[in-house]
């Protein structure tokens, strides 16, 4: 079967650059800069940047220009079975994501209907005993969409629409992207002109970059930013080395993974400029989470705006998460379809209706209404409770998981300087000797740090912190399914006779 | 991409979370600020917390004696919360409120004009280097 390629240069940047740039670019970045001391989170920051991210992305994306496959079958190519193992891992652990991820983003395509109009008036969700009136706009409308069965509906349009973009691989990706990531720019220099506007909206900016040195000493903080790397370029997914798998043999991979870093972190940056001259203007505390960001603190900052406005920068708002999210999904899809098509040497159509079919059961799981927890102690549905859980294994280890592994095979079975020597066929700027060290040690000590950090403090309870009684069985259930799902699905599917590709 | 951890806390929070405080002064670090208290002197106030970077792991607090008019001098810019608690340790009424920046923020300008030279430059030579293929 012949592999496609992208027919720009520019188009595979956009596509790349569009994959890393999410929703947790938006409002999770913001969140943790607040947490960890404003500016002086930078400069952990910018050190995992270039020690960290910079090198896995170049290492990423040098073997999918190398064997010019998708990542399991890159990884097969890197140290056979227990090479292909990883990809699938990474794979399986990625396909659970999706499937939220897109649930999520059904979430947001039901707050940006709604931010046409009724989402800036107080609604009641008797379903957790809200009365109008009683909470915040974003937190009543987000559980009442969440708790409305109707909510599946928005989650097949989003589905729908993953699958339209991917329909034709590269083909219809690059066509998307073109659009959409100029977009998201477009659009968030309008929420820096907005915010920057606002009274005191300088004073945001001032917040974000003006540094309390005390937390440096703090190991959190590190923790904090050599993750919030990892997360942000969509590390440990695949992402990159199927996308660089459809690039010429000729291409200049350590630009290209500079260019979509750079495009990513400075994204980033600008998005931390927008989000912080609204907290300092409306005197808000980034507090919780990415959801909590995007669903609670954001629309009641906007609400806040004069008049007309506040539609037009909900609508903006949510929009630009639509866009942010379903570049992001897409690439994720993408990489599933390109991992089945290269294994079992079926055609496009066939592995997009599998994915289709198997993911969409998922995310509709996720969507799942039935409240089981009219309190709001846990995350109030079921499908909600699921995410929540199954987000906490898949997404804060599966994906250092990966990394680690990836960087160990690399380093040490493939070999530093193999890779150092495929990465520099055709670079302007080539890779000297100190890129081992990093590959082979310091990388995959610091993945592993992180790792370890998590894993102590789950002995402290659920997610670190004393628990509700039941939900603990819910939450052991979903490491059970997860351990079963990924980890044992990889190992059948290495296991298994591949197609002709393969 | 994403991350949800304690959304819960996070939900129970806001809705126990004490009523407004109503005063609406406006604050710059290092400057003395007045706040009417005389409102809630009913209540049997007992102390007001001045809470810095709330929700933040820089958080620091400083609890002064309740008094009707609260001399008020802001030790650091951002956000804060002003918390009033009563004789049972129950609290009155809270409010989050933005401190301005006195002057300038030197190092903050400066890590904004390094962060954003460093990482524009770096977008703007590699997409050149990129795009010349």
């Amino acid at each position: 079967m012949t592999r496609t390629t992208w027919k720009s240069k520019f188009g595979f940047l956009m596509a790349a650059a569009g994959s890393a740039i999410g929703l947790g670019n938006i409002v999770f970045f913001p969140a943790n800069a607040y947490r960890f001391g404003a500016g002086a989170f930078y400069l952990p920051y910018l050190i995992a940047l270039i020690f960290l991210g910079i090198p896995i992305i170049i290492m990423e994306l040098g073997i999918g220009r190398a064997f010019k496959k998708g990542f399991p079958s890159s990884m097969k190519e890197v140290a056979g079975f227990k090479g292909e193992m990883t990809g699938w891992f990474a794979i399986l652990n990625s396909s659970v994501i999706t499937m939220y991820y897109i649930t999520i983003l059904g979430w947001v395509l039901g707050m940006l209907i709604r931010s046409f109009s009724s989402l800036w008036t107080q609604v009641a969700v008797p379903e957790f005993g809200i009365e109008a009136g009683t909470a915040p706009i974003g937190i009543s409308h987000f559980f009442s969409i969440i708790s409305s069965p109707g909510t599946a509906g928005l989650v097949i349009i989003v589905w729908i629409m993953n699958i339209f973009c991917i329909l034709k691989g590269t083909k219809t990706i690059e066509k998307i992207v073109k659009i959409l990531v100029p977009s998201m720019w477009i659009f968030m220099i309008i929420m820096i002109i907005r915010g920057l506007t606002l009274p005191g909206g300088f004073q945001g900016l001032f917040l974000l970059f003006t540094p309390d040195m005390s937390i440096l000493t703090s190991a959190e903080v590190w923790k904090g930013a050599f993750s919030q790397i990892f997360f942000t370029l969509s590390l440990g997914f695949g992402i990159m080395t199927t996308y660089a798998s459809y690039l010429p043999k000729k291409s200049d991979i350590v630009n290209d993974g500079l260019s979509v870093t750079f495009m990513n972190c400075t994204f980033e940056m600008i998005a931390g400029i927008a989000i912080f001259t609204l907290l300092f203007a409306f005197s808000i505390s980034p507090r919780a989470s990415t959801l909590g960001m995007m669903f609670f603190v954001m629309p009641e900052g906007i609400a806040q705006f004069p008049g007309a406005t506040v539609t037009i920068f909900g609508v903006l708002f949510f929009t630009l998460l639509l866009s942010a999210g379903l570049t992001s999904s897409m690439s994720l899809l993408e990489t599933v379809a390109s991992a089945i098509i290269d294994k079992f040497s079926i055609s496009r159509k066939k592995a997009l209706l599998i994915i289709f079919v198997v993911g969409l059961s998922g995310s509709i799981m996720f969507s799942l209404p039935h409240v089981i927890d009219p309190e709001l102690n846990a995350s109030g549905t079921l499908g909600l409770t699921l995410l929540d859980f199954l987000d906490h294994w898949a997404f804060g280890y599966g994906l250092l998981l990966t990394g680690f592994l990836q960087t160990i095979f690399i380093g040490w079975v493939f070999g530093a300087d193999r890779l150092r020597t495929l990465l520099n066929e055709n670079s302007k700027w080539t890779i000297g000797v100190w890129f081992n060290p990093l590959i082979k040690f310091l990388i995959p000590g610091i993945i592993a740090l992180l790792l370890g950090s998590g894993i102590f403090s789950e002995f402290s309870g659920l997610y670190g912190h004393s628990s509700t009684g039941s939900i603990d069985n819910l939450h052991i259930y979903a490491l059970v399914f997860w351990i079963f799902f990924a980890a044992g699905g990889s190992f059948l599917l290495a296991k298994m006779k591949g197609g002709t590709n393969d | 991409m994403i991350k949800f951890f304690f959304l819960f806390i996070f939900m129970f929070s806001f809705f126990l979370g004490a009523s407004d405080c109503d005063f609406s002064e406006s604050f710059t670090k290092g400057k003395e600020t007045m706040i009417d208290l005389s409102s809630l002197s009913e209540r049997n106030p007992l102390n007001i917390r001045v809470v810095y970077g709330p929700d933040s792991d820089t958080v620091r607090e400083s609890i002064f004696p309740f008094s009707e008019t609260f001399k008020f001098v802001p030790e650091r810019a951002g956000i804060i919360e002003l918390i009033i608690d009563d004789m049972d340790g129950e609290q009155i009424c809270s409010v989050k409120r933005s401190v301005y920046f006195d002057g300038l923020p030197l190092t903050g300008i400066l890590i904004f004009l390094f962060a954003g030279s460093f990482l524009f430059t770096g977008t703007f030579l590699s997409l050149k280097n990129a795009l010349k293929d």
